[in-house]
């Protein structure tokens, strides 16, 4: 019987190492779930971070920038079944990279490009690896970055590849590791407005270093045994049908509707079909008898549903909708895909791409002669992919994007750098800027001449944008509360008040509209043409020498945007 | 303390039920980091199970023409080695960014008593 005795032997061994184990390396599948958690973690917590905004305007949200970010990074791995974290790493970085939004989302798939770079070749990674891949993400980071600003994303990435170097050398632990950086990503994001004055006078710490943090901890919390919630639908439902798209992230999918007629001589099984579809996806209703049964289902591919069905009789009246589709007409703003993808038969020489908010400002650009637009804007941020297909969409050997936000300029950067056409950026921070721009496009020119005049012609604008604060905050030594009119000159706040229209008079003259030859408004979609005119009636008495242009932008949650050239 | 707070609307009437308060104050201070727990406010054991009532307390004060006011007090234990004014500070915000995004209440005051400090071997 000696096989016995050493396989006791053995069983008490494993029973002894079970109650400490010391994770000491990290392979590919492992570090999908983590990542999987940190997303999840993410975006559950995406208002959180959200509320973290400096600016009380709605503008495209850090938390949901990273949150798509991250999105688009699981997307690209959830179909992996890979050992090699190096492989892993590498499938998250150019998932990041495609699908980041805003500046948070570039900087942090910066800091999975850096993971990746530092992990490459590598099957398993321990933790002078993990420390490694921590240094290399603040470095590649830094390094894509003009002007780094600290008090930022930047800053808790360095502090926290500071900890974890440090850890290391402590320590062969993963999970203690983990713990640590997690401590000092917090306390990290907790210092940020000490070094960020405007952090500090918001009185907020900073989003994206708060969201770097809050991604981290979802792994803690991973592996502390925490569920985290959403994890649980999308592990079931992929269960169920066993079709990785089926993941809630995919979207609304398809809406199936069909009745089964019994074939002749045979019977249907209510209960049998009802649990075969209640299987297949969500909101599932299952009605009828042995002759006919209606079926209603929300699914992601519709072939599975119905195909089930004509296993089982005549099929009638099949409804198919895509609920993606459906949703997007109905999102206030947004312009609908048909409107961005008019196809060009004709190749031009040099073409502009312009970002657009609200359907009054694309049909502007449209006719300053922008030949493709990015929808998007201020609330959601387009990503890398969205401008690199709209780049290839204005047919052109050469391209300049013009980004029209603040917080779409690096964005921009990334993608004319990844694309296969030329394409340059003209970093136009808002919209008059961009039709500024846009109307000093020569397509006579070449590129570098364009380049020239029309930075010089978005220099030479002031923009005034009046919307409501989504709450309260002191920032310029302007007070403003949650609900309140407030106007921003180039981004930054100005002035509040109650009315739109004395709000308006206020930041036009704060802005110098004074000394201005044009004056050009765009009113929100809250507004109709003839309050528009209303409103703007005093502005026209006040500067009588200024011509005075009138558009409808419709674009969301500004009432007004206002270019003073 | 069980009344409703209502709020008249064109459309009916909406009333919130101070538990509701409570169960997101309570939600926000379990997803902050470094928070392991409710301490009991009288002799400061763990209470964040048997009933978390007993560190958690809110006071919901009704205005004229305006969203009601609240005040929070809340008695935590916290992980042994983070930084406590961080945690508590990140617990504030948790706390009154919970209620006020979801009740449109408006949180005054948020009185944090770090009853302890607890060595958690990650449970």
């Amino acid at each position: 019987m000696p096989s016995q005795a050493t396989s006791t032997q053995i069983m008490t061994q494993n029973d002894d190492t079970a109650q400490k184990t010391l994770r000491l390396t990290l392979d590919g599948r492992r570090f999908k779930k983590l990542f999987k958690a940190g997303y999840l973690w993410l975006k559950q917590q995406e208002q959180t971070v959200n509320a973290y905004n400096v600016y009380p305007v709605p503008d495209g949200d850090t938390g949901t920038n990273m949150m798509h970010t991250m999105r688009a990074a699981w997307e690209a791995i959830a179909n992996m079944d890979e050992r090699s974290i190096g492989l892993v790493a590498k499938a998250i970085s150019a998932g990041a990279l495609r699908g980041s939004r805003g500046n948070s989302g570039i900087i942090l798939s910066q800091l999975w490009r850096g993971v990746a770079r530092s992990l490459e070749g590598k099957d398993v990674a321990d933790a002078q690896d993990i420390a490694q891949a921590f240094r290399s993400a603040t470095k590649t980071a830094y390094a894509g970055i003009s002007s780094p600003v600290e008090g930022t994303i930047l800053t808790v990435s360095r502090e926290t590849a500071d900890s974890a170097e440090q850890l290391a050398q402590q320590t062969h632990d993963l999970d203690a590791l983990l713990d640590g950086v997690v401590r000092a990503s917090f306390e990290s994001a907790q210092r940020t407005p000490n070094l960020l004055k405007i952090l500090k006078d918001a009185g907020v710490i900073d989003s994206g270093g708060y969201g770097f943090f809050v991604i981290l901890d979802g792994m803690r919390r991973f592996v502390n045994g925490e569920t985290i919630e959403s994890e649980v639908v999308v592990a079931a439902t992929r269960a169920m049908t066993g079709n990785a798209a089926t993941d809630e992230e995919a979207g609304y999918g398809y809406d199936v509707q069909y009745l089964i007629y019994a074939r002749s001589g045979a019977q249907l099984n209510v209960n049998d079909v009802r649990a075969k579809i209640e299987a297949m996806g969500e909101c599932p209703l299952v009605m009828g008898d042995g002759e006919v049964i209606k079926v209603h289902v929300h699914v992601p591919d519709p072939g599975v549903p119905i195909s089930y069905g004509a296993s089982l009789g005549s099929l009638r009246d099949v409804v198919v909708e895509d609920m993606q589709a459906q949703s997007e007409e109905f999102l206030p703003g947004q312009v609908k895909p048909a409107d961005a993808v008019t196809e060009h038969a004709d190749e031009v020489d040099l073409a502009l791409v312009a970002v657009s908010a609200g359907e009054g400002i694309t049909r502007v650009f449209h006719d300053v002669g922008a030949r493709a637009i990015v929808p998007g804007g201020q609330t959601m941020n387009p990503s890398v992919q969205d401008i690199l297909d709209a780049i290839k969409h204005a047919k052109a050997k050469e391209v300049i994007v013009l980004p029209n936000n603040g917080n779409i300029i690096l964005t921009a950067r990334q993608a004319c750098e990844m694309s296969e056409i030329p394409a340059r950026v003209v970093p136009t921070r808002t919209i008059p800027q961009g039709i500024a721009a846009s109307i000093a496009f020569n397509f006579l020119q070449d590129m570098t001449n364009n380049l020239e005049a029309m930075n010089a012609a978005a220099s030479r604008t002031t923009t005034c944008e009046i919307t409501t604060a989504t709450r309260d905050v002191t920032l310029n030594g302007v007070e403003v509360r949650d609900g309140q009119v407030i106007g921003l000159i180039d981004d930054k706040l100005a002035c509040a008040g109650d009315d739109v229209g004395v709000v308006l008079l206020n930041t036009l003259e704060i802005g110098g509209a004074a000394s201005r030859e044009l004056i050009t408004a765009f009113y929100g979609n809250g507004l109709d043409e003839a309050h528009a005119s209303a409103l703007l009636e005093p502005v026209k008495e006040k500067y009588p020498d200024a011509a005075l242009e009138v558009y409808p932008g419709l674009q969301p949650h500004y009432h007004f945007v206002v270019g003073l050239e | 303390m069980d009344t409703p707070m209502s709020e008249q609307k064109n459309t009916g009437t909406i009333a919130i039920k101070p538990q509701v308060l409570f169960t997101l104050a309570l939600n926000a201070a379990k997803n902050t980091y470094g928070v392991i727990g409710i301490a009991s406010r009288y002799t400061g054991y763990d209470t964040t199970i048997r009933d978390p009532h007993r560190g958690l307390e809110i006071k919901i004060t009704p205005r004229e023409g305006q969203a009601p006011s609240v005040a929070v007090d809340i008695h935590v234990i916290i992980e042994y080695g983070v930084r406590i004014p961080s945690v508590v500070s990140s617990l504030q915000h948790q706390i009154s960014y919970g209620i006020e995004h979801g009740t449109g209440y408006s949180v005054e005051d948020v009185k944090v008593h770090v009853a302890s400090v607890r060595v958690s071997n990650g449970k």
